[in-house]
């Protein structure tokens, strides 16, 4: 997902971005489970990837912060 | 007042100066105080550019003609709209226009990120003014807007009558906030590159500013293309002239970027892909504005050959040997993140329709700088039309509405078979439906290109109607609103999603148009008299009269002509050839000169949703000829047969003007006492209204996809809360 280590602030904002990125995919994953363009196992192993992912950079946030600390 | 704009400008290339040594100096000590001070000199570059174009305004309002350019593009009768925008008529003004809205953009920008992407900032900023320092030096040491004349003439010589088009008028300013715009993810792009930060932020602070680039060229390149339709009596709208190249390749690179760098949000992929796409934008929209000020191919719209030319080919050269060397040493950070998953994923129609639209590009550039490349090798300057442009773009444009139709109706990473069936069903019966239709009943497949095009723009529109109807059955299905609303509040919640299907819509929409228009085409030149009637697809074209006007700013000839068909009166159209005066040559008789000057057409136009009928009148001088050389003769021998004491005495002056006058009139009524055979372009073509149409849905996409999100909306996103309760939001309604 990311190809480098959580760092300075610069790094924050990036994994930030990457969060909203990862919100509006799992927004998109849902509006096209719901108008039919990804059947409901698709769906569910496309959004269980996704959430993953989202969880994953998640992480990176909190340890980044805990960094901080 | 001049020199107050001057200063201006040498006071904003000091200010740009600093500011790139501000910036580059922060960024490199790690200094906040002086990369903030370098993005206060934007803020300051932007508020002198202001003040120069606001006194170069002053200058054409108040016919001050001592300016040069007020003198050579403006004048007293100039009606107040045009004297107004004539400002960027001339080289000299278009550039201070350029540069101004270039640190207008550029002051947005930094004040958006004046938290964020701290690191790339410095050399945003840095690219930015860099850009700027290259325009103002143009306007201090090549064209000066407020280069004055110690002898200014009482009259100006107006604006080129071409001009005196509303649609000529918002065209540049269009055009060049395209192409300034364009600079913003450019200078974002290099400094993601120089410090690595190739991620996602970059395009996330700088995606919005993208698409506003692809917004404001693609209504400047329409502007341009109804003004050619309206004014230039050629009856097209698009002749692939070099400067309408020169916006559209960008306007293209432009497309394929907006689109991938979504695969990039989402996926980590198609960095390098990305980087050289907008990097290749930008350098286009300064190709672009190279060609339009250096003159350097042949075109209708070029200036003329100026001195502008090895400074921007100078500027090119950095901007292309910049950007590969960035590219290149910086490929190991590019490397994607993940791969396609499918062939059948929104993924992989994205990279098709990008490489479509690189192709597009590709080709277009290469035969338009075609006769310079003949030139230089061989000579030789070889012109090319657009028989030469056709057998490459009309392909590349059937593949490109085809992906547009199948990329909103294929989910991203994967799609399997039975929801392509259910997904594609009707979109397809849509296009066959079409298909079928038009064979029937039209003789549509005389020209199978135009008929794929109709049968493509169904299933386009196919596509975008079923998503709209689907998606808002999903939201119905969810809070029970009634249909308007559901549907209002679909596309307000998914803005990026619905707007982009729109604009597909809309481009599905313009290119039938452009298909229809151009491939069922009826055109009749014919020379009538008065009474006469000819034939254009079925269609009885009466020339009815002609008509005549004459005044000291112009005389104008025209026709009033009679459409009819099968006997029912259809319309009536009415159309002129404005000649105006050729005050700049003096060597031209007194008379002659009422007719030696510009030109213009009026068009006679009947605009329907399925066929214009569109003429144009082109009449013949000759047989007026000889009364005007008698004329010249008369006046030649009054005139110098004056002392030049007698010929300043008002009342001689006077007595000729009046005199003059009235031969020019007497002559131009003899048109419509006595008339001749007079030349008519006829043209009855189908579908045109459907370019313009569709440019508007287009248009509306764009905006809809740029408005930003609602302040209340980011800020309940970006709440961490949410994310920890679920490990990613609750699930969002449609």
């Amino acid at each position: 997902m990311r190809s480098e280590q959580a760092g300075p602030e610069t790094d924050l904002a990036e994994l930030e971005a990457e969060r909203d990125a990862k919100y509006r995919e799992i927004r998109d994953a849902e509006l096209d489970h719901r108008t039919g363009k990804l059947s409901d196992e698709d769906f569910e192993a496309v959004d269980r990837t996704l959430r993953a992912e989202a969880v994953e950079i998640l992480r990176q946030i909190d340890r980044y912060h805990d960094d901080l600390k | 007042m001049a020199l107050l704009g001057r200063a201006l400008l040498i006071l904003g290339l000091l200010v740009a100066l600093y500011g790139i040594g501000a910036s580059l100096y922060g960024a490199i000590k790690n200094r906040q105080d002086f990369v903030d001070s370098g993005r206060r000199s934007v803020y300051a570059l932007a508020g002198l550019m202001t003040l120069a174009f606001a006194i170069l305004e002053w200058a054409f309002l108040g016919d001050k003609f001592a300016f040069n350019v007020v003198a050579s593009h403006s004048s007293s009768t100039t009606p107040t709209f045009y004297k107004a925008t004539a400002a960027w008529s001339s080289q000299e003004g278009s550039l201070l226009l350029w540069v101004f809205l270039l640190s207008v953009w550029s002051s947005v920008i930094l004040l958006i990120t004046r938290n964020k992407v701290k690191e790339i900032v410095p050399y945003a900023t840095a690219v930015l003014l860099g850009f700027a320092t290259f325009f103002v030096s143009l306007t201090i040491f090549a064209a000066n807007p407020f280069a004055t004349s110690a002898n200014p003439p009482p009259e100006g010589a107006g604006l080129d009558p071409l001009l005196l088009h509303p649609s000529m008028m918002f065209h540049p300013p269009m055009l060049y906030s395209g192409y300034t715009l364009l600079t913003i993810p450019f200078a974002f792009a290099i400094g993601a590159l120089i410090t690595g930060r190739v991620g996602t932020e970059w395009i996330a602070v700088t995606r919005r500013f993208a698409l506003a680039a692809w917004l404001f060229l693609g209504v400047g390149i329409l502007l341009g293309a109804r003004w050619s339709y309206t004014e230039l009596g050629w009856g097209g709208y698009w002749a692939w002239d070099a400067v309408e190249n020169a916006a559209l390749m960008p306007w293209l690179c432009a497309t394929a970027f907006i689109h991938s760098i979504m695969i990039q949000e989402k996926r980590g992929m198609l960095k390098v892909w990305n980087v050289s796409l907008i990097l290749g934008s930008g350098t286009l929209a300064i190709l672009g504005t190279f060609l339009v000020r250096s003159g350097i191919l042949d075109s209708i719209h070029a200036f003329g050959a100026s001195t502008l030319g090895i400074p921007f080919v100078f500027l090119l050269a950095v901007m292309i040997g910049g950007s590969i060397a960035l590219v290149v040493s910086r490929r190991d950070r590019l490397r994607s993140e993940a791969q396609i998953d499918s062939l059948l994923s929104r993924e992989a129609i994205f990279l098709l329709q990008n490489l479509v639209l690189v192709a597009m590009v590709f080709v277009i550039f290469w035969v338009t700088f075609f006769p310079l490349i003949s030139e230089a090798v061989t000579g030789t300057k070889v012109s090319v039309g657009p028989p030469a442009f056709r057998p490459f773009v009309v392909p590349l444009a059937l593949m490109l509405v085809l992906l547009s139709g199948i990329g909103p109706i294929i989910a991203w990473r994967r799609v399997t078979a039975t929801n392509l069936k259910r997904s594609f069903s009707f979109p397809i019966a849509a296009g066959i439906t079409a298909l079928i239709a038009l064979l029937v009943s039209t003789n549509a497949d005389t020209r199978p290109f135009a008929l794929i095009m109709f049968a493509l723009g169904a299933f386009v529109v196919a596509t975008v109607a079923q998503e709209l109807s689907r998606g808002t059955s999903a939201r119905r299905a969810m809070t029970g609103d009634p249909v308007p609303l559901a549907f209002f509040q679909l596309i307000r919640r998914n803005r990026r999603r619905y707007g982009g299907y729109i604009a597909h819509a809309g481009l599905a929409v313009l290119l039938v148009g452009v298909a229809g228009s151009s491939s069922f085409q009826h055109s009749h030149d014919v020379s009538l008299t008065p009474g006469q009637t000819t034939s254009v697809d079925g269609y009885a074209i009466r020339y009815v009269r002609p008509t005549e006007h004459a005044s000291a700013a112009k005389v104008s000839f025209g026709a009033v002509l009679d459409v009819s068909k099968q006997g029912k009166h259809v319309t009536t159209l009415t159309t002129t050839r404005r000649f105006y005066p050729a005050t700049t040559d003096p060597t031209v008789g007194p008379i002659s000169v009422a007719f030696n000057g510009a030109s213009d057409s009026q068009v006679g136009l009947r605009a329907g949703i399925t066929k214009d009928i569109w003429t144009v009148i082109n009449p013949n001088l000759q047989p007026l000829q000889a009364e005007i050389n008698r004329g010249d003769q008369v006046f030649t021998k009054l005139m110098t047969s004056l002392t030049p004491a007698e010929a300043r005495q008002p009342a001689n002056v006077q007595f000729i003007s009046v005199e003059r006058q009235r031969a020019i009139s007497g002559l131009a009524s003899r048109y419509v006492s006595h008339p001749w055979p007079v030349e008519f372009l006829m043209i009855v073509s189908p579908l045109v209204s459907w370019i313009w149409l569709g440019a508007i849905i287009t248009a509306l996409g764009g905006l809809i996809a740029l408005w930003p999100i609602p302040v209340l909306a980011r800020l309940r996103a970006g709440a961490p809360y949410a994310a920890r309760r679920s490990a990613a939001p609750a699930p969002a309604k449609p």
